[in-house]
């Protein structure tokens, strides 16, 4: 399967977010994610994705 | 949106008559510096109006010569009123139109009311204020607009100055080519309010308190509100006075917002004046609205004396009439020879009050604004 | 007396907390997070502060990096920022994250489309402004000090409006003074004046006109030292809303009575 993480094409078997988050070693409190321009919930992280889903992960960062 | 009536009730009478209190002839020179470079706020102006002040008068009249000359340069706006109707079915106790006062009554018809006018146009004056009694199904709105439609094209701006509209009556005023109104709540205490107003429409306080603002929000491009002095202890309706005006710049910031400083005077009947403003006291008030409302004109009327207006010039008021009559009719139609409204003591003429404002060194203004838009003349 | 209170104009202690969408503060300084090199000087800079609120960005993640959120201390109030908008849309979009975070409600919306100058788009703003106040956040619009974006920022339902001293990141100090005295004159909201302020001197001339609190990021993260500057900072908000509050302007060298002659009231005599 194929899904878009943050804008770039990403090729393997990601089962759901938490899994996704779990190789990318994010920790799925401190972060949001969009799934197809949509913020998912927390308790979505553990639905399948699909071929070519859209996903952004998205962390508070420093800033003023 | 908080209106005027919410903005009031913040300041208890007690808290302001504490603070007037406590204020020292220092707390005021410092409230006078700061008013050269910042905008005062209403507690500084209700410094500015504690007796305190009255030792450092000149002081006072210093500060508000300079911001006068800063925000208004030399120019004196002139008006003059026309009282149309003086029918009138309130008992203001301290009014000479007291429906009580057995007097001949007088309602122009609209061209009655239009010759009156046009006899005011040929004189040269631009902005003329019309007056009725309060009397609405003869001097109705619909009238009003009628009179005004009528002599709009031979003025600049005509203001009104009637009893309290809804503001859909305000808007068809506008319509018919309004372009500034005043109104004057007298007092701003609700009980000495209603014993003022024993009867008639009048007696709704709050309705009256609200209707500058309900002007506003029709539309009303300039409004000026005023306490009549001497019905209630100075500072506290000086205080609301300058806090409604204040009110009305912030919340309405296109409105071009003035103040009248009406001092009462004896009228036809028998009224007592219990909170009888002094001159220097006079002086006060216009020196203390001019420091804490540095960019409003400031209106006073010929209830003055000419010694008294003219001297009042550089320490803030910004506009007079001239010419005036508070009777109805007696230019271009029969002169009954009422009493009139209220007694005047200044009669110049315009002709004499341009001369003089001249020779004081200040700028006669006929016209000093003008709807841009072109309206269809009602003159046949 | 506690660190939020003052002595009124009678001697007597009094509280003069900021209230902001109804939450009470004690400080009246913000700080910002960016550009500190090393985020673990946060809660030093926090502490030594007393700064209650603090700003942070959103950004997409990237492998292995590791958010900012572990080095803020708890208990202070977050205020993520939409910088990166170029539109009220994206402020929107980016808002709407933020709250997903779960760290409250609160938004400073932040649109830039300049990247030269970085000056906020305040049409674009007051949009953004509407639509999140609807929703429920509490909108702390960044602006230029216009009188008309402020009062157009205040009927779409902002908390405050935060207007700029000078280009952001300058350290410029309070180069838009008029402009921001007129938006506390006017202006009924918190005035928290936010970017520019470049040394602890500008914020307490800032709070000595009026300001509600000043936000200050640059200014303590590129000093040698940045946890002494946010004590500084702290100090320097405290002694400026002091001096409001007691009010400024002392009678300058009028002598009592030095003018025999009255000009403009001897008429009364």
């Amino acid at each position: 399967m194929e899904i878009i993480i943050n804008g770039k094409s990403s090729a393997g078997a990601f089962k759901n977010i938490n899994d996704l988050l779990s190789r990318e070693d994010l920790d799925p409190k401190l972060v949001v994610v969009e799934l197809n321009g949509k913020i998912l919930p927390k308790e979505d992280y553990d639905k399948p994705l699909r071929d070519g889903d859209a996903v952004e992960i998205v962390q508070f960062v420093a800033g003023g | 949106m908080r209106n005027f009536e919410d903005v009031l009730a913040a300041w208890p009478v007690a808290n302001r008559d504490e603070i007037i209190e406590k204020t020292t002839r220092i707390d005021v020179l410092r409230t006078l510096d700061k008013a050269e470079s910042a905008a005062l706020s209403p507690a500084d102006f209700l410094k500015l109006l504690a007796p305190a002040a009255l030792d450092v008068l000149e002081d006072m009249a210093r500060r508000a010569h300079e911001l006068t000359l800063r925000y208004f340069g030399r120019a004196v706006s002139i008006f003059t009123p026309l009282y149309i109707s003086d029918i009138c079915t309130n008992q203001c106790r301290y009014c000479g139109f007291n429906a009580k006062n057995k007097q001949p009554r007088r309602h122009l018809s609209v061209e009655e009311a239009a010759a009156e006018a046009f006899a005011i146009a040929d004189q040269g004056f631009q902005h003329i204020l019309i007056l009725t009694g309060d009397a609405p199904k003869l001097a109705s709105p619909q009238y009003i607009a009628d009179v005004v439609k009528r002599i709009r094209h031979r003025f600049a701006s005509v203001g009104i100055e009637v009893y309290s509209l809804s503001e859909a009556e305000y808007k068809s005023l506008i319509d018919a080519g309004v372009d500034s109104m005043t109104m004057f709540q007298e007092t701003y205490n609700p009980e000495l309010y209603a014993w003022l107003h024993p009867a008639g429409p009048k007696k709704d306080y709050k309705y009256r308190l609200n209707a500058p603002e309900r002007s506003a929000r029709a539309g009303m491009r300039s409004i000026g509100v005023g306490a009549l002095l001497g019905l209630e202890v100075f500072a506290r309706d000086a205080f609301a006075t300058g806090l409604h005006a204040w009110h009305l710049q912030r919340t309405y910031p296109g409105v071009e917002v003035s103040v009248s400083v009406p001092r009462i005077c004896p009228h036809e009947g028998e009224f007592e004046v219990a909170q009888g403003v002094d001159d220097r006291q006079f002086v006060q008030y216009v020196t203390a609205l001019r420091c804490f409302l540095p960019r409003a004109g400031i209106t006073c009327s010929s209830r003055e004396s000419a010694n008294t207006r003219d001297h009042l010039l550089p320490l803030g008021v910004t506009r007079v009439s001239a010419g005036v009559s508070t009777a109805v009719g007696g230019r271009a139609t029969e002169d009954l020879h009422n009493p009139g409204q209220f007694e005047i003591s200044d009669n110049r003429s315009l002709e004499k009050m341009m001369a003089d404002l001249t020779a004081l060194g200040y700028q006669p203004v006929l016209k000093d604004w003008e709807d841009p838009v072109v309206r269809e003349s009602a003159e046949h | 007396m506690t660190a939020s209170q003052i002595l009124n104009f009678y001697g007597k202690a009094m509280e003069d907390p900021l209230i902001i969408g109804g939450e009470q503060l004690s400080s009246r300084l913000f700080i910002g997070t960016g550009k500190l090199g090393d985020d673990a000087l946060i809660p030093r800079i926090a502490e030594a502060s007393g700064a209650q609120v603090i700003t942070v960005a959103m950004r997409r993640v990237e492998k292995g990096q590791k958010g900012i959120m572990s080095h803020i201390p708890a208990g202070m109030r977050i205020l993520p920022n939409t910088s990166g908008a170029r539109n009220a849309e994206e402020a929107v979009r980016l808002a709407r994250i933020a709250r997903a975070a779960g760290c409250g409600d609160w938004i400073k919306i932040e649109v830039i489309s300049d990247a030269r100058h970085l000056l906020p788009d305040g049409y674009e703003t007051a949009r953004a402004t509407e639509t999140l106040a609807k929703e429920g956040f509490v909108v702390l619009p960044y602006i230029n000090p216009d009188l008309y974006v402020a009062r157009a920022c205040v009927a779409a339902g902002a908390a405050a409006v935060m207007p700029l001293g000078a280009p952001i990141g300058t350290n410029r100090g309070l180069r838009t003074k008029e402009m921001i005295a007129i938006l506390i004159d006017e202006i009924d909201l918190p005035i928290i004046v936010d970017a520019g302020l470049g040394a602890p001197s500008h914020a307490c001339e800032a709070m000595e006109m009026g300001a509600s609190a000043c936000l200050v990021n640059t200014a303590i993260s590129s000093a040698d030292n940045p946890p002494l500057m946010g004590r500084a900072f702290g100090e320097a908000v405290k002694a400026g809303r002091g001096a409001f509050l007691a009010g400024l302007g002392a009678v300058r060298g009028r002598a009592e009575g030095a003018v025999a002659s009255s000009p403009l009231t001897g008429f009364l005599r």
